[in-house]
C-alpha cells in the first residue's frame, strides 16, 4: 500500500491544535468522571520533567534505588555526549536529576538487576554505535552506580536487551537484539557481570524485507520452567518466538504476523507481556501501527504452549501512530487494563478493559496529551498510593512524564483525590521543543511504504 | 612561454610522483616519514590537494587532510581480512575494498564475524559464468520482478517446480532483494529430497515451514558458491505446508546490497549513472530428484555405474557405498543396489 504523504504531512501540521483540544477535552472530561467516581479510568494530565539539554530518553527501569520508599528511574537515552541519566522519584509524580552516566553512545535499552551476584542492582545498558556492546555499571550504597568498564560486543545496532536465567546456573544472562544484524545476540553470564556470546540466532531470515527487531523479552511461554525469547520484528511485522531447551540454548525461530486490519498490516513496534485471559500462560499485547483508521492493539493469544495462531485485534489510541503499550491493573478489578502511546500527536491512552479476565477488550476512557513521541511506557506507583500510575518518556522532548492516577480503586485502595497542576511551565517548554516531520522512505526495503515504515521511521527518531 | 613550459612540466612531474607514491606505506592518517600512504584513493585525494605529501613525506599537514577528506575510505587498514576485530577495514587492499563493496558495515563501523565471513568465503574467488543444463526451465521473472517471493511479497506467489526437471533463475538485492519461493509438486513429508544447485553468487537455500500467517519457522539453512561444480543437497520433506527458497548470503548475513539486477526495467529505467555492476553473476540452476541411497553418482538412477562404485570400494570401510551403514560395503549393500535398480 502507498503511503499517502500529504495527508501524513497535513496531519504532522494539525498535531499542535488537536493536542491542544485535547488537553482541554480531556482536562473536562477528567473532571467529570472523578466527580462520579465511576469505573472509567482517570489519570491526572502528566507531568514533566526535563531531561539534561540534548539528552533524549529511549526507555524507563523503575526501582526504590536510595531506599527513600519512592520509585527511581534509570534512562538509556540518545544523547550526542553518550549520557544516560538516572532520575530521583520525589513521590508526588516528578522526578529530578540525580546521576548521568557516561555510557559512551547512544542507549535505547537497560536492564537493572544484579549481575555480579552481590546483592546489589547494577545497571546494563545496550549500547548503539560503532559497535555496539554491553556496558556494566555497578551498583553501590545509595543507588550510587560506577562504570566497570566491563564492555561486550553486541552484533550490528543493539535496540533491546532482555535478562534472566537462560542456562539454570543461577545468574542473569542477557539476550540482546541486533537491530541492522537481523539477529539475536545470547550471552551467558559466568556470575560475575562477565559475559560470554553463547549464540547468535537468525530471525526472518527469509524475508526479502530487512527484519529489524526492535524488543525483546524474556519469558517461559510454553510452560516448561525454562525461560523462552520472544522478538518484536518491526521491519516484518511479525512476532518472533526463540525456545530455550532449558539449557540456555535457543531453537530457530518461530514466527507469526500482525493479523491485517481493514486493508493493511499494521506497523509492530512495541509489545508487553502479561496473562491477559487468566489462562495461567503469558500472552503479548503489541501496539498496531495504522495510516488508514485509528490505532488499534493487538492480543498474540498463547494457546499454553508457545503458539500464538490466535490474534485479536483490540481498541488504541483514536489520534497519532501507535507505538508504545504497557498494562496494570489501574483499577484494582482483576483484570490487566493497558495504556497506549501514540506519536504525532504525542498521546497517552488508558485503556479499560471491560472484556474481564476471560476475553480482553479494551476501552479508551481518557486521552493524555503529551509532547511528541512517546518512546516508551511503564505502570508503576510513583506517590505511594497503592494504585498504578502512568510514567513514560519523549525522546524529543527530551522529557519524561508522569499521569497520576485518580481512578476509584475497586479493592479499598485509596488513591489521591487532588489533582497535580495540570500543565506546568516545564511541560510547556517541552513541548514547544517538539517539532520534526515525519518522511516516507522504504525503510524496510520490502518495496511498498507502509505502517511498518512508519514504525521504523519513529524508532529511528534522533538517529537522523 | 617559458613559464607556461615549466608549469605545464611541474604539473607532469607533479601527477608523475603521485601515481608513483599511491599506495605508499603507513597509515594514511598518522604522520610519517615517506612520501605517500597505504590507501590508494585516499593517498591519491590527499596528493591531489597538497601534492608535497607525495614529493617529501607524509606529514603532519597531510595526515590532517586525511582525516579531512578520506572519511569512509578505510581500505586497507589494520587487522586481517579472515577474522573479525574492532576496527573498519582490513589489511589487503583487494579484499577489503571487494568486501567493503558488497557489505558497507565493514568499512564504516566495524571489521565484524560478519566481514571475515564474507571475505573466506568471497576474497580471491574470481567471478565466473555457469552452464546452465539446456533443459533447464527459465525462470519467467525478470530479476527486477517479484512474481514468486513467497511470503516476502504480497500477493503470495511461489514457482511450481517438478521433480527431475531443471529449472534456472536469478538472484539481485535491488529492494526488495529477490527470494526464489518454490513448491515441489509430488513430494510427501518424510521423503528424501536431493537438490542439485549451481550458481554464479553465494547462495543461500533454505527450507521454509508454515504459512505466511504463522507460525513460519527455517528449519533447514544451506550455503555454498559462488560458482564451482554443482552442489548435492540432501533434504528429508517436512510435514504440512513448505516451500524452498533460493536467494544470495553467506553463513553470517544475507545479501541486501551489490547484487545489482542486470535487466532494464522500462517502467524504472536507471538514472543517468548506472549503478555498480554486481560482483557475480545473477545466474543460478537447480533441479530437485528424489534422493535415492544407492545412486552412487547421483545421476537420478541406479544402474551399473553405481554397482560399479560399489565393487570398487568392495571389503573397504569407506563411506561411499556402505548402503546399510554397518562401516563395510559387503554384500548385503549389493543386495540393496539391485533391490533399488531402475528400470
Amino acid at each position: 500500500m502507498e503511503l499517502p504523504t500529504r495527508k501524513i504531512l497535513q496531519r504532522s501540521s494539525m498535531h499542535g491544535a488537536l493536542a491542544r483540544l485535547l488537553v482541554t477535552l480531556s482536562l473536562l472530561f477528567t473532571l467529570v468522571t472523578v466527580a462520579h467516581a465511576d469505573e472509567p479510568l482517570v489519570f491526572a494530565q502528566p507531568v514533566f520533567d526535563l531531561m539534561p539539554a540534548g539528552v533524549g530518553p529511549a526507555m524507563l527501569r523503575a526501582r526504590d534505588l536510595d531506599g527513600d520508599g519512592f520509585l527511581d528511574l534509570v534512562v538509556p537515552a540518545r544523547s550526542v555526549d553518550g549520557t544516560s541519566v538516572v532520575l530521583r522519584g520525589v513521590g508526588d509524580g516528578h522526578f529530578v536529576i540525580w546521576q548521568e552516566l557516561a555510557v559512551g553512545n547512544f542507549s535505547d535499552w537497560a536492564e537493572l538487576e544484579d549481575f555480579d551476584g552481590d546483592a546489589i542492582v547494577d545497571i546494563l545498558f545496550g549500547v548503539r554505535g560503532d559497535p555496539s556492546q554491553l556496558a556494566l555499571f555497578k551498583g553501590g550504597e545509595g543507588g550510587i552506580f560506577r562504570d566497570t568498564s566491563i564492555r561486550v560486543e553486541l552484533g550490528r545496532d543493539n535496540s533491546s536487551l532482555t535478562s534472566g536465567d537462560f542456562d539454570g546456573d543461577g545468574d542473569r544472562d542477557v539476550a540482546a537484539t541486533n537491530y541492522l544484524g537481523a539477529s539475536v545476540d545470547v550471552l551467558w553470564n559466568s556470575g560475575d557481570g562477565h559475559f560470554t556470546r553463547s549464540a547468535r540466532l537468525d530471525v526472518a531470515r527469509w524475508t526479502g524485507a530487512i527484519a529489524y527487531p526492535r524488543q525483546i523479552e524474556a519469558c517461559d511461554v510454553d510452560g516448561d520452567k525454562d525461560l523462552d525469547l520472544l522478538v518484536v520484528l518491526t521491519g516484518s511485522g511479525r512476532l518472533a518466538l526463540l525456545r530455550n531447551d532449558g539449557s540456555g540454548s535457543f531453537a530457530k525461530s518461530r514466527e507469526w504476523q500482525v493479523p491485517q486490519i481493514g486493508d493493511e498490516r499494521p506497523g509492530f513496534a512495541t509489545m508487553a507481556l502479561a496473562d491477559l485471559d487468566a489462562d495461567g500462560d503469558m500472552d503479548v499485547l503489541g501496539t498496531a501501527l495504522l495510516l488508514a483508521t485509528v490505532q488499534k492493539s493487538i492480543a498474540f493469544m498463547n494457546d499454553g504452549t508457545g503458539e500464538f495462531a490466535r490474534r485479536i485485534v483490540l481498541e488504541g489510541t483514536p489520534l497519532g501512530y501507535a507505538f508504545s503499550v504497557c498494562l496494570g491493573d489501574f483499577d484494582h478489578d482483576g483484570d490487566l487494563d493497558a495504556a497506549q502511546g501514540a506519536a504525532l500527536p504525542g498521546l497517552v491512552v488508558p485503556l479499560r478493559n471491560t472484556g474481564g479476565s476471560a476475553t480482553p477488550i479494551l476501552l479508551a476512557d481518557q486521552f493524555l496529551g503529551i509532547g511528541q513521541l512517546p518512546r516508551y511506557l511503564i505502570a508503576i506507583d510513583v506517590d505511594n498510593d497503592c494504585d498504578l500510575d502512568i510514567v513514560g518518556c519523549d525522546a524529543p522532548v527530551q522529557a519524561v512524564f508522569t499521569a497520576i492516577n485518580l481512578t476509584p480503586q475497586l479493592d479499598g485502595c485509596s488513591p489521591r483525590t487532588g489533582l497535580l497542576p495540570p500543565v506546568g511551565v516545564k511541560a510547556r517548554t517541552a513541548n514547544a521543543r517538539a517539532q520534526t516531520a515525519i518522511s516516507a522512505i522504504d525503510h524496510n526495503e520490502d518495496g511498498v511504504r507502509s505502517a511498518a515504515d512508519i514504525a521504523l521511521e519513529l524508532q529511528a527518531e534522533r538517529k537522523r | 612561454m617559458t613559464g607556461c613550459c615549466a608549469a605545464v612540466s611541474l604539473l607532469l612531474c607533479a601527477s608523475t610522483t603521485m601515481a608513483q607514491q599511491c599506495p605508499g606505506v603507513g597509515d594514511c592518517r598518522k604522520p610519517h616519514a615517506e612520501p605517500g600512504c597505504v590507501m590508494p584513493e585516499c593517498c591519491t585525494l590527499v596528493c591531489e590537494a597538497n601534492p608535497l605529501c607525495c614529493d617529501f613525506s607524509w606529514d603532519q599537514a597531510c595526515a590532517d587532510l586525511a582525516l579531512k577528506l578520506c572519511e569512509g575510505i578505510n581500505c586497507p587498514a589494520e587487522g586481517e581480512c579472515g577474522a573479525s576485530h574492532a576496527s573498519p577495514g582490513c589489511d589487503q587492499f583487494p579484499c577489503c575494498d571487494f568486501i567493503c563493496a558488497i557489505d558497507g558495515w565493514c568499512c564504516s563501523v566495524t571489521w565484524d564475524e560478519a566481514c571475515a565471513n564474507e571475505a573466506a568465503r568471497m576474497c580471491g574467488v574470481s567471478a565466473c559464468t555457469i552452464a546452465i543444463p539446456s533443459d533447464a526451465i527459465a525462470e519467467l521473472e525478470p530479476c527486477y520482478e517479484h512474481f514468486n517471493d513467497g511470503c516476502s511479497k504480497a500477493p503470495f506467489a511461489t514457482r511450481a517446480v517438478l521433480f527431475g526437471n531443471a529449472y534456472a533463475g536469478k538472484f539481485a538485492t535491488d529492494a526488495p532483494r529477490d527470494t526464489d519461493w518454490m513448491s515441489l509438486g509430488g513430494g510427501n513429508a518424510g521423503d528424501e529430497v536431493r537438490v542439485q544447485l549451481a550458481s554464479e553468487f553465494p547462495w543461500e537455500f533454505q527450507i521454509v515451514k508454515g504459512s505466511c500467517e504463522g507460525p513460519l519457522e527455517v528449519p533447514i539453512l544451506a550455503h555454498g558458491g559462488p560458482c564451482g561444480d554443482a552442489v548435492t543437497l540432501v533434504f528429508t520433506v517436512p510435514t504440512g505446508e513448505w516451500y524452498a527458497v533460493l536467494t544470495g548470503g553467506v553463513e553470517t548475513r544475507t545479501f541486501r546490497e551489490a547484487f545489482t539486477c542486470d535487466e532494464v526495467d522500462p517502467l524504472a529505467p536507471p538514472p543517468k549513472e548506472p549503478p555498480e555492476p554486481s560482483p557475480y553473476g545473477l545466474r543460478y540452476w537447480l533441479r530437485f530428484t528424489h534422493h535415492l541411497a544407492a545412486d552412487l553418482d547421483g545421476d537420478g538412477r541406479v544402474d551399473a555405474a553405481d554397482l560399479s562404485i560399489l565393487l570398487n570400494a568392495w571389503g573397504s570401510n569407506g563411506r561411499l557405498g556402505d548402503l546399510d551403514g554397518n562401516g563395510w560395503v559387503d554384500a548385503a549393500d549389493l543386495t540393496a543396489l539391485l533391490n533399488a535398480w531402475s528400470l
